[in-house]
């Protein structure tokens, strides 16, 4: 019931005495729990520890890669971007071309379309004065004979004065061809 | 408890002593095992199952076990041998972690209902422990400087004139070989010892003082005795972690030193 | 979160190797009056009981004492200094 018991304590048992079975005890139960939890608890603690941090450091890691990644969208669209301005700008000028060239195409176009009218309406107007003037000739002739009728219907009292008359009205005539023949080469001139 | 409680029904109340610490054999005369050993094997094989559930299923998100355990170890690994030791330290937390789960439980057993007896005041458990620390520190210094280099940086630090190496060399040698396992032990146990005392000192008390000395006075007493034994469980329970802590720690400090240049 | 990852970086270990320092300082000081009283005290215990003179054992407990307080000035109060 008593452990050792050392010289100072007299009756009761001492507290200082070790009993020698309870050390073989406790030296048992420690050493056999020291093994066990070495074994099968620490070395899974210790993964799980690392393991956090590697989970940790591993989201930080991440992170970076996300954002990196997130950088390099945003300079392929950027790129993307200023490829389609210059797109743009491209065909901008294409068609400021284009528009040039129509417009050209156009004008060149209406010039030949108002020189043909013009040369056209030249050739007709020749070809009506040429009709006019074959017209007038033929027309003089019978004028000449209707003078005479007249002429000669008229009496004859002052010889010099008929004879005026004709000569005037040949002048009249000339003049009047002329007249006729010189306007319309100055209208096509 | 059984002499004490005999001692209560004699005549007058007689304070329980160091009888109070003594058992006979839990399972009859002539059986071996007394109450303190089955303490410490039921409380070795509790933490054992405990910390084997802890560490079960160990999961990147711990459940309620896992975290407690975990907890408990990573204070012993971080707290402890890292501070103190710092990182070589971590090669000890293993034994580290040991001593103080099972010095928490052993403490904690004081104040455990129905048990209500701390193993650690029986000065065997915290003796054998604090051999085993010694042992582990001198060794450790031992193999890092040689057994002469040790002994010599030990007792005969330089700069002191020869003569005087008579006068300190032997204090030297007591403090590190003998004082510090000492201290180690005695602490411990007459921390548990002292605490277990009073504890049984308010509760007998109060009992006495209710049921033999009865009375308006004697019941009035009596209750605010066994109201302070409870605040004295408190206070029991928060002194026998700090003392498992206290050794777990002066065990680590050591280690420590052994493991520094100086020494 | 449980204290799990270590914690090691170099600010935080030479807290704590300042904080362990003194720690391991306040015990072993202790450790060393009580040692230096025990062994002088008891040297002079044993000269006492051979020459029959009580007197060598506050001799020795007094060497005792000054030898473990020079240690621990020896051992922590110097190095302070440096």
């Amino acid at each position: 019931m008593t452990g050792p018991v050392l010289w100072w304590a007299v009756e009761e048992p001492s507290p200082l005495a070790p009993e020698p079975a309870e050390i073989v005890i406790g030296l048992i139960a420690f050493t056999l729990l020291f093994l066990f939890l070495k074994a099968k608890v620490y070395p899974i603690f210790e993964k799980t520890f690392a393991e956090r941090t590697a989970a940790i450091e591993g989201g930080i890691a991440k992170a970076e890669k996300a954002q990196a990644e997130a950088a390099e969208a945003l300079e392929k669209y950027n790129a993307q971007l200023a490829e389609a301005r210059n797109e743009a700008g491209r065909i901008r000028t294409e068609a400021q071309t284009q528009r040039a060239e129509i417009v050209e195409e156009a004008k060149a176009e209406a010039r030949t379309e108002a020189k043909r009218i013009l040369d056209a309406a030249q050739s007709q107007i020749e070809s009506e004065r040429q009709q006019a003037l074959t017209e007038l000739r033929r027309e003089v002739g019978g004028l000449a004979v209707d003078l005479a009728s007249r002429v000669v219907g008229e009496s004859l009292e002052d010889e010099a004065r008929q004879r005026r008359t004709v000569e005037r009205f040949l002048d009249d005539l000339e003049g009047r061809e002329d007249a006729q023949a010189a306007a319309p080469a100055g209208a096509a001139g | 408890m059984s002499s004490s409680v005999l001692a209560v029904e004699g005549e007058g109340f007689v304070s329980p002593g160091p009888g109070t610490f003594v058992y006979p054999p839990a399972f009859g005369e002539g059986t071996f095992v007394t109450k303190p050993m089955l303490i410490v094997i039921l409380g070795s094989l509790a933490v054992a199952v405990f910390f084997f559930l802890a560490a079960r299923r160990a999961a990147m998100v711990p459940g309620k076990t896992q975290f407690v355990g975990e907890s408990l170890y990573g204070f012993v690994r971080n707290s402890i041998a890292l501070d103190a030791i710092g990182k070589p330290g971590l090669k000890y937390v293993p034994y580290l972690a040991t001593v103080f789960f099972f010095l928490a439980t052993l403490n904690i057993s004081g104040i455990l209902p129905l048990v209500q007896f701390p193993a650690t005041s029986r000065i065997a458990i915290p003796l054998f422990l604090a051999v085993i620390s010694c042992i582990l520190f001198n060794a450790i210094g031992i193999k890092r400087e040689g057994l002469g280099g040790y002994f010599k940086n030990m007792m005969f630090p330089s700069g002191i004139p020869w003569p005087v190496y008579i006068l300190l060399a032997p204090i030297e040698f007591v403090s590190t070989i003998i004082i510090r396992p000492l201290t180690l032990t005695l602490r411990l146990t007459f921390n548990m010892f002292a605490g277990h005392l009073v504890l049984v000192l308010f509760i007998l008390g109060g009992e006495y003082l209710i049921f033999e000395y009865s009375g308006v006075v004697g019941i009035a007493a009596g209750t605010v005795a066994l109201l302070g034994s409870l605040v004295l469980t408190a206070f029991e329970g928060f002194v026998q972690l700090l003392q498992a802590y206290v050794f777990t720690l002066l065990s680590a400090l050591y280690i420590g030193g052994a493991l520094q240049d100086e020494h | 979160m449980p204290s799990d990852a270590p914690d090691d970086s170099s600010k935080a270990e030479s807290e704590r190797a300042a904080g362990r320092e003194g720690e391991a300082d306040a015990y072993g000081a202790l450790g060393l009056v009580i040692s230096g009283v025990l062994v002088w005290g008891g040297v002079g215990f044993l000269v006492a009981e051979r020459l029959d003179n009580r007197l060598f054992v506050m001799l020795g407990l007094l060497l005792g004492m000054g030898a473990g307080l020079y240690l621990v000035w020896f051992r922590y109060g110097r190095q302070r200094d440096q």
